[in-house]
């Protein structure tokens, strides 16, 4: 098994990194098997369903692509609406938006379950751009956050066991919980508050479904996008009878290792063990590709690498988290981890204060010395959950051209005493 | 109640079969480990092969007890540990003058252990003692080599006996700037509550750590191993990264509150 994290994607090359960790796999015949995986464990399970398959991103439909006229076609039959109706012109991606908002080319912007307001990155740019005179954005939260800030309006969103949802781990399982408490006030899932707002714009027709019933009932359309076994989405009722459901679930049976003609309904076994249908050839595709430099390095002006990272008791940018009171007693605020000897060589002392700085700006904070992550000699490391110091104001826009990620990992700083000293 | 096999030697390193599989420590705590669980029963009476010690640390206590034939030498928690020093709770508060306190040294040392100051050569690894006839609490900062500045002795001895260094190095090795503590800025010592186990956020999930860990970082040092204290004893010491799960709040922190934006990004004054 290889298991890697949201640092190796958020990298100037991510697509091209995780395309070498599947080579290895593949070259090496460690795939598709019992114990044998490449396994991205990133964070959030919304985003693999959201992102992967529903339709969430802005190039994507259920199941497909916007380019693609036959995706277009069988999404607006589904949906009900004439078939150019769907743009074939991919929209922006996460940070493309805040560039078009900048650029004046996007006006409106509706945020929900997502604080970037703390996590993009060059964060100063990006909130001038959300700021300015000319933008409309919407929030939908739970809890005043540095994005609501910057919010016309911001809507109440339900929190995840307010309402019924269904999600999607990295390991393809898909779950469904049922609401357990009422949403306080006029507090609504945020696909409700969409359809809210559709129907105020005159397009209720589009979304007939109830308030208590919604979220299955999107999920039983969404299904209609996958009538083949290649990836059957498992039924509601089988989802509430089970705590989870591997995707995809041909004809109620999990499929636990895809292309494996064993366990795969949809590889045809006179291919032998293995049959990557994916493909038109049907066969795996190693991925030949160059090392490409990172966008930044250390030099003598800003020595050190900063690399950002997660710790333990705060989830994202601890909109949720840090409101739980032994959590946010474990980590009440962000720090730099400095190595013994980096920081013995600037003379910093754990516990005092230093700035970190960047080509894009600076923060102050806390220095810790070999502490948590225990970086190598000339990395120094910072949690990135505390709006009390938006370390992401240091770091990188610049990304991989092929997934839009930033290179939010690594990037060139320089570590400043605050305080002088005259003691030895 | 347990009956000791008999003395193997060698190495000067002893392992010791005993008598019973079960452990009863104290005054009827039971601990059972998952070692102890796998344990098959044991045979009364017989020497079991001697390993030589570790040359460095081995995380799971069910795998430094083990003999090569599979056969647990000495169930953690042991009837030879009992009866030579029982580490309970109640023995743990007794050898501190209050909670928090670094404990007194239960033992007598010799002139030059004590010219020399060298605790570390039993207390940083651990293992069986055969002076003591006990298996030896392993510190959890062998880095700070000046002992007798903090631990006072039965005798009442206490001191930086160090003829080697430089009394004033011994002193910094918390207080001075620059020092190997004061560096790390984890020279926040204060005073504590005995600690007591708190309950997890919901079943099975991990407890919360219930004391401060200046000069208590290493975990497994006082909750694995046969000489930890019985009802503190983890479950669990193959996972080796215990703060991957259990976190450490801090009391005197309180609630979360948004701090004021350093930044004026918010154009409706809101």
């Amino acid at each position: 098994m290889s298991f890697w994290g949201a640092n190796v994607n958020g990298a100037i090359r991510g697509t091209w990194m995780n395309n070498l960790l599947y080579n290895i796999h593949l070259l090496a015949g460690k795939v598709a098997a019992p114990g044998n995986s490449p396994f991205c464990v990133t964070g959030l399970s919304g985003l693999g369903s959201a992102v992967h398959d529903a339709g969430a991103s802005a190039h994507t439909l259920p199941g497909g692509h916007v380019q693609n006229a036959e995706d277009r076609r069988r999404a607006a039959t589904i949906w009900g609406v004439p078939p150019d109706a769907i743009s074939p012109r991919p929209g922006h991606h996460a940070l493309g938006m805040f560039r078009a908002l900048e650029r004046g080319d996007l006006r409106f912007l509706w945020i929900q379950a997502t604080n970037p307001m703390v996590s993009l990155p060059n964060l100063d740019r990006y909130r001038r751009a959300a700021a300015g005179p000319d933008s409309f954005i919407v929030v939908s939260e739970a809890y005043p956050t540095p994005t609501t800030d910057v919010a016309d309006v911001v809507l109440p969103a339900a929190m995840w066991i307010e309402r019924e949802g269904i999600v999607a781990n990295p390991e393809r399982r898909v779950q469904h919980w049922d609401r357990l408490v009422s949403p306080p006030g006029e507090a609504a899932s945020d696909a409700w508050l969409m359809i809210e707002v559709a129907k105020r714009l005159g397009r209720g027709a589009l979304f007939p479904w109830d308030r208590e019933r919604h979220v299955g009932q999107i999920w039983e359309e969404y299904r209609r996008f996958h009538p083949e076994p290649a990836s059957a989405v498992a039924s509601l009722a089988s989802l509430r009878a089970q705590p989870g459901i591997q995707w995809p679930a041909a004809n109620g049976r999990e499929i636990r290792w895809r292309y494996s003609t064993s366990q795969d309904p949809a590889a045809d076994p006179k291919r032998g063990a293995f049959d990557f249908y994916g493909h038109p050839d049907h066969r795996a595709w190693i991925w030949l590709r160059p090392y490409e430099p990172a966008a930044e390095a250390p030099d003598h002006e800003y020595p050190f690498w900063l690399g950002t990272a997660a710790v333990l008791e705060q989830s994202g940018t601890g909109t949720l988290t840090q409101r739980v009171p032994t959590l946010h007693r474990s980590i009440p605020q962000a720090y730099v981890e400095i190595h013994r000897e980096d920081a013995r060589a600037l003379g910093v002392r754990g516990g005092e204060r230093v700035r970190l700085v960047t080509r894009r700006g600076a923060v102050e904070l806390q220095a810790r010395i070999d502490y948590r992550a225990q970086p190598p000699r000339g990395q120094v490391v910072v949690p990135t959950f505390d709006e009390g110091v938006l370390v992401r104001r240091l770091t990188l826009d610049a990304g991989c051209p092929l997934s839009g990620q930033p290179e939010t990992s690594k990037c060139a700083v320089r570590v400043e005493r605050l305080t002088p000293r005259s003691e030895p | 109640m347990s009956r000791l096999g008999p003395r193997a030697s060698g190495l000067g390193f002893s392992l010791y079969l005993a008598a019973s599989a079960a452990v009863a420590i104290g005054a009827g705590v039971v601990a059972v480990t998952r070692a102890e669980k796998t344990t098959s029963p044991a045979r009364a009476g017989e020497a079991v092969a001697v390993l030589a010690p570790p040359d460095r640390p081995i995380p799971s206590e069910a795998e430094v007890f083990r003999t090569y034939a599979g056969v647990l030498a000495i169930p953690p928690g042991g009837a030879r540990q009992r009866n030579a020093h029982p580490r309970t709770l109640v023995r743990f508060r007794f050898l501190r003058a209050y909670p928090g306190a670094p404990p007194r040294i239960p033992h007598g040392f010799t002139a030059d252990e004590f010219r020399t100051g060298a605790c570390n050569t039993c207390h940083k690894r651990g293992g069986f003692s055969p002076r003591f006839e006990a298996y030896v609490p392993v510190t959890p900062h062998p880095d700070m080599p000046a002992c007798l500045q903090c631990h006072v002795g039965r005798d009442e001895v206490t001191g930086v006996a160090l003829p080697n260094l430089d009394p004033s190095t011994i002193c910094r090795q918390c207080h001075a700037p620059g020092a190997a503590r004061w560096a790390e800025g984890l020279v926040d010592w204060r005073p504590m509550d005995w600690p007591s186990p708190s309950r997890p956020a919901r079943d099975g999930g991990a407890p919360a750590i219930p004391h401060d860990l200046f000069f208590r970082g290493n975990c497994l040092a006082c909750h694995s191993g046969p000489s930890a204290v019985a009802e503190i004893r983890t479950t669990h010491p193959d996972r080796v990264d215990c703060r991957g799960c259990h976190v450490a709040p801090d009391p005197a922190v309180g609630e979360f509150i948004r701090p004021v934006s350093t930044m004026s990004a918010s154009r409706r004054g809101s």
